[in-house]
């Protein structure tokens, strides 16, 4: 039977198999360089070489949420009004689920759930940083977009435990279990080592490795990996799942209330808003 | 119920986030259920928590108050509590898992509430 270090490496090797996401996230990231001064200019010539995300960035500013009077048809005027923060969040949103296509899983997972989970963790991230105190919330979109992506890992690199552990859960707690008995590692802490490999910050690091935990602490300023992991539980909650035979309980009113979110129908209603926008673009 | 009668209560394992709130601290944990028996509930949390103080679990719609009995180190910072519920109320007493676990547990374990 191989050993624990054995599977680790063997999963790890797979990170040859993401070589377009790495090649998105190295160049999306000097954009999110905190003291970097990015102008509108610099940022709209990366977008315009994308015709999918420029028409994504269009729609986001002509939208009920943000449409004006006048409705724009120039980049530079999109990200003039929606926002350079949002504008990266989609830029680095649909080429990372892109670089995420060219993957081949084992079937019966479904890579459009992963991007879909991974999608709505990222924009409840984004949404909750917003509407909380938090530490490092310009991270906030990455470490959302990004906490799983140790479960793409062990997926390509040892299909046949994926299998097993993935047939046999309803949740991350389930899986975690299984995978400490399994391999002796979880996908939340090889995805840290691969976001580490990745040169991403070191907050969205922590806040993969925070979601292997069952419970995390919800007091004010919330740590990004208390962010990430009450993202992906509300995601769970609308039914946005990695986990197809799970039966997941609605807790988004309660978890928006501890979150002291005072307008938790505005709330949903922006996510769904920005959600949509970007999962029917990356489908 | 006697402690003897709780311990013999048969408890349902299941996989659900729930709000936790503690006497004397201001900020809630999101937390896991991992069990639920007639009269308590077994939690996840990130860290010891003192035997005796008082909580408040929001889960799939119900609220139930009640008193942490022990905290067990699982491993690092992964913990296990047990939450003894109030069960006693003024409609009667509450069985949890007819309370809690409808859409938690399959059919054919439940409990139905039982009348004072």
């Amino acid at each position: 039977m191989p050993v624990a270090y054995d599977l680790r490496s063997r999963a790890l090797s797979a990170a040859d198999a993401l070589p377009v996401v790495a090649g998105v996230l190295q160049k999306t990231l000097g954009l999110y360089a905190r003291h970097e001064d990015v102008s509108i200019s610099q940022l709209a010539s990366n977008i315009e070489q994308d015709v999918v995300i420029s028409g994504t960035i269009l729609g986001i500013a002509n939208s009920a949420m943000y449409g004006g009077h006048s409705t724009v048809s120039g980049i530079r005027q999109a990200i003039a009004r929606i926002g350079m923060n949002k504008t990266r969040n989609v830029l680095l949103g649909l080429s990372v689920t892109r670089g995420f296509r060219t993957v081949k899983v084992p079937s019966p997972w479904s890579l459009t759930r992963f991007n879909a989970h991974s999608l709505a963790s990222a924009t409840l991230s984004d949404l909750i940083v917003r509407n909380a105190r938090s530490a490092d919330p310009e991270w906030a979109f990455m470490a959302g977009l990004l906490h799983d992506i140790g479960l793409l890992v062990i997926a390509v690199g040892l299909p046949e435990q994926f299998g097993t552990m993935m047939r046999h859960t309803g949740g991350d707690a389930t899986l975690v279990d299984q995978e400490l008995e399994l391999l002796g590692f979880t996908h939340f802490d090889i995805g840290a080592e691969m976001i580490a490999r990745w040169n991403c910050p070191v907050p969205v690091q922590k806040a993969a490795q925070i979601c292997e935990h069952a419970a995390v602490d919800l007091e004010q300023p919330l740590t990004l990996g208390a962010v990430v992991k009450s993202a992906t539980t509300i995601a769970d909650s609308q039914k946005i799942s990695n986990f197809s035979a799970a039966q997941h309980q609605d807790i988004t009113g309660e978890l928006l209330e501890a979150l002291d979110i005072t307008k938790p129908t505005e709330f949903i209603a922006e996510f769904r808003s920005d959600y949509r926008d970007l999962q029917s673009s990356a489908a | 119920m006697t402690i003897e009668e709780q311990r013999r209560s048969p408890r349902h394992q299941i996989e659900a986030p729930a709000i936790m709130r503690l006497d004397g601290r201001s900020g809630p944990l999101l937390v896991t259920l991992l069990d639920v028996s007639a009269t308590g509930l077994r939690v996840s949390a990130p860290s010891a928590l003192p035997s005796g103080t008082r909580v408040t679990i929001k889960c799939n719609g119900v609220e139930v108050k009640g008193e942490i009995r022990y905290s067990r180190q699982i491993d690092g910072p992964k913990y296990h509590i047990g939450v003894l519920v109030d069960t006693a109320t003024e409609e009667g007493e509450l069985d949890l898992v007819a309370l809690i676990g409808p859409a938690l547990i399959p059919a054919g374990q439940r409990v139905q509430r039982r009348t004072a």
